[in-house]
């Protein structure tokens, strides 16, 4: 008998990846269901991108019982305070757990839009360097890709989302499909040049590459600069799926968008060997649906689809679906970051900013890109800025009086700053399980995380503050401060593999298309799949081998493969 | 153009009309030394102060509903040895001091601001500092009149030239 289907494919998650499945399925003619966990967002409402601190009783600090009890995790992310809280999910609703001695940050947005609403905006492509990097040095297992398979696909989404940057023509960090690039300050101009002359040529500070619009581009505003872009944008100026991707799906007729619809388990058709569906807990009324489709694509952000797998277990599947290799939930990664050094620029006291560029510099990778550091494999590139000290300084500065008061509303000196994003290992022990004890609001059993850093991990980050400072110094920086920081894993929000690609079925959990090895109507396309980290921000890696998986699975279903 | 959302209002009514309720954390005596040194770290000059701009009743908002427990006994408790520390030096508590008294227990508070290693009164001294310029320059008319924030810019300029200043 034919198997009757709901929909052509079904996609979990509404974020960055979640809004390139959708777009890419319904634009080849799929009638496509999202399933979305959290609430519809309606910009012109929820936004709050211009709310101003005096707008709000604590002057965004907010209150303990609103953040602290409520979030206790989030608000541990910059973007979780009192104006952008909205986007972050409740830590009573959603708990989780881990190891003793291995605390772990999961920063969460369940709403229409996903991640895509606060996420950082960096995008920077990967090289052969990176999907070398696990054949050559042993950790992890080969990826089965090169740069050249996916090339065309960043390219693919570069040109959609907008991406602002400089080419630099350097190997390790691919240039791509630029908008024009924000400007660099007058410290940062020099500082550039300095740090270029004094390291003959290897160490490259550039403009960060942001997907922000510098021009009008595909229907969307250039920037307006008013800064914090993690409370949305109203002219959706910055990248995200609720204002570019999945109005484009929206527009094909072929998207069905179901909000509050908690995935709870895949489901297996055993005589088949195929997904059969997603067995859905509506968020409101906790009743039970499943939908079935002839493709599943798993968007929900590493973790939750990690989790999705494991809690969906079967006879097949004792260990989790997709597991028959063993490596599900295992090589979980995030980048560990934020080391690094601050100093002050002299003079430039005739230059200030106007408008606030959501935007910083990057330092392109210099580690293990030509020779072999004594300390530590792999790399990490420096992301920072400069600026003119403003009132701030004044809660540190000895002063009081009407002299004090009025110096404040005077620019201060010139600071420089840059920290590091490290690559991290991909290590077994580092993973995702589920925890027997602890369910979420909807029934859900928890993940429960084990991720640690490590020696390599360690020695990278000592190395961070002593370049930077190196670097702040040819600068002509002076004050030179050490900046150690160790947040703990998952605090990057960077967090990937769990469901790696592999080259075969015994050594992860997905193939070359991001199909799983034990489903083939399986496709798992968020951070779950990557091999290794490399130290890039790894969103445009995800939309791109998304948008490549979309294609691919197209053309199977074309050809009665799927 | 009201660019106030919703919940922000209603947060804001909120406190407004429930002044009352918000549950007091401070007596009239650190009330009155909160006030006293809000008034003298930013008096009022050719441009507002930290008492124009409602500075010390944000303050007990503050101390009151994001303050934990712990942290405000420990606050108020370094408070108490400000009181301690006028006392003993110039023989009376801090509100009660003349002029030039007060000048030098503000300064020798004062001269901790920066430093790590800090005694209880240093450390009450220090933390409501920064309360007092973190309120009082992000309240609105610091904000709108003086500060002169674009809160939409519409472009960036890497490079404006202006008039040097001393840093």
């Amino acid at each position: 008998m034919k198997e009757q289907y709901d929909f052509d494919a079904i996609v979990v998650g509404s974020g960055i990846t979640g809004g390139w499945a959708a777009k890419e399925l319904t634009e080849a003619g799929l009638k496509t269901l999202v399933l979305e966990a959290g609430g519809p967002i309606d910009p012109a409402k929820d936004y709050v991108e211009h709310v101003q601190p005096y707008e709000v009783p604590f002057r965004n600090w907010g209150d303990r019982g609103l953040l602290k009890k409520e979030r206790p995790i989030q608000t541990d992310c910059y973007a979780c305070d009192e104006i952008g809280h909205k986007f972050f999910v409740s830590d009573v609703e959603n708990p989780y757990t881990h190891a003793d001695g291995a605390p772990f940050s999961w920063f969460r947005g369940r709403q229409v839009g996903g991640r895509s609403i606060t996420w950082g905006r960096q995008v920077y492509r990967w090289s052969d360097l990176d999907f070398e990097a696990n054949a050559k040095d042993g950790h992890g297992n080969d990826w089965p890709i090169r740069y050249k398979d996916i090339a065309p696909w960043y390219s693919h989404v570069e040109k959609f989302i907008g991406v602002s940057g400089a080419p630099e023509g350097l190997s390790q960090l691919p240039d791509g499909e630029f908008l024009a690039p924000m400007q660099m300050t007058a410290v940062e101009r020099t500082a550039r040049e300095r740090i270029l002359k004094g390291f003959n040529g290897t160490r490259l500070m550039t403009i960060g590459r942001a997907a922000i619009l510098t021009e009008d581009h595909n229907g969307r505003a250039a920037c307006h600069y008013c800064g914090p872009c993690e409370r949305g944008c109203i002219t959706h100026s910055y990248f995200s799926s609720i204002g570019s991707t999945l109005p484009a799906a929206n527009a094909t007729g072929n998207l069905t968008l179901r909000p509050h619809s908690v995935a709870a388990e895949l489901t297996y058709d055993a005589m088949r060997g195929r997904i059969r569906g997603v067995r859905v807990v509506d968020a409101n009324t906790l009743r039970d649906t499943e939908y079935k489709a002839r493709v599943v694509f798993l968007c929900a952000s590493a973790i939750e689809s990690v989790r999705l797998l494991l809690n969906s277990k079967s006879a097949h599947f004792p260990q989790g679906l997709g597991n028959s290799s063993g490596t599900l939930g295992r090589y979980v990664m995030d980048h560990h970051y934020g080391s690094g050094a601050s100093g002050t620029m002299s003079g430039f006291t005739d230059r200030a900013t106007f408008g606030r560029r959501p935007n910083g510099i990057y330092i392109a990778r210099f580690r293990n890109v030509s020779t072999q550091h004594a300390d530590f494999l792999r790399g990490y590139g420096m992301q920072g800025g400069s600026s003119r000290r403003d009132w701030h300084r004044g809660t540190t500065m000895p002063g009081y009086g009407a002299d004090f008061k009025k110096s404040l509303l005077d620019l201060g000196s010139w600071s420089l700053s840059a920290a590091g994003w490290g690559e991290t290992l991909p290590h077994v022990d580092n993973r995702v399980t589920i925890d027997p004890n602890v369910k979420d609001k909807w029934g859900v059993p928890a993940a429960r995380m084990d991720v640690r850093w490590r020696e390599n991990e360690r020695a990278m980050q000592r190395d961070m503050m002593t370049s930077m400072a190196e670097m702040l110094d040819a600068a002509g920086c002076t004050d030179i401060r050490l900046q150690p920081v160790d947040h703990p894993p998952g605090h990057c929000i960077h967090e990937m593999g769990g469901a790696r690609m592999s080259n075969t079925p015994t050594q992860g959990v997905l193939n070359a298309w991001n199909q799983a090895w034990d489903a083939q109507n399986l496709f798992i396309t968020d951070g779950a799949c990557m091999a290794s980290s490399a130290c890039q921000n790894p969103s445009i890696t995800y939309m791109a081998l998304t948008a490549r998986a979309c294609d691919h699975a197209v053309s199977q279903m074309k050809r009665n493969e799927l | 153009m009201n660019l106030m959302p919703g919940f922000a209002e209603a947060a804001w009514g909120a406190v407004a009309a429930g002044a009352q309720r918000t549950p007091r954390v401070l007596g009239p005596t650190q009330e009155q030394m909160i006030t006293l040194i809000a008034d003298t770290i930013l008096p009022r000059s050719d441009t507002p102060g930290a008492i124009d701009v409602g500075v010390p009743p944000w303050i007990g908002l503050v101390l009151a509903e994001y303050f934990s427990d712990t942290r405000r006994a420990r606050f108020l408790a370094d408070l108490g040895a400000i009181d301690r520390l006028a006392l003993s030096t110039c023989g009376a508590i801090l509100i009660g001091l003349k002029h030039h008294d007060l000048m030098k227990v503000m300064s020798s508070l004062d001269a901790a601001c920066g430093s790590k290693d800090l005694t209880p009164a240093q450390r009450g001294y220090v933390q409501l500092k920064e309360l007092i310029i973190y309120g009082y320059f992000t309240s609105k008319p610091v904000q709108q009149d003086l500060l002169k924030v674009v809160i939409v810019p519409g472009r960036f300029d890497a490079d404006v030239r202006i008039p040097a200043s001393p840093t």
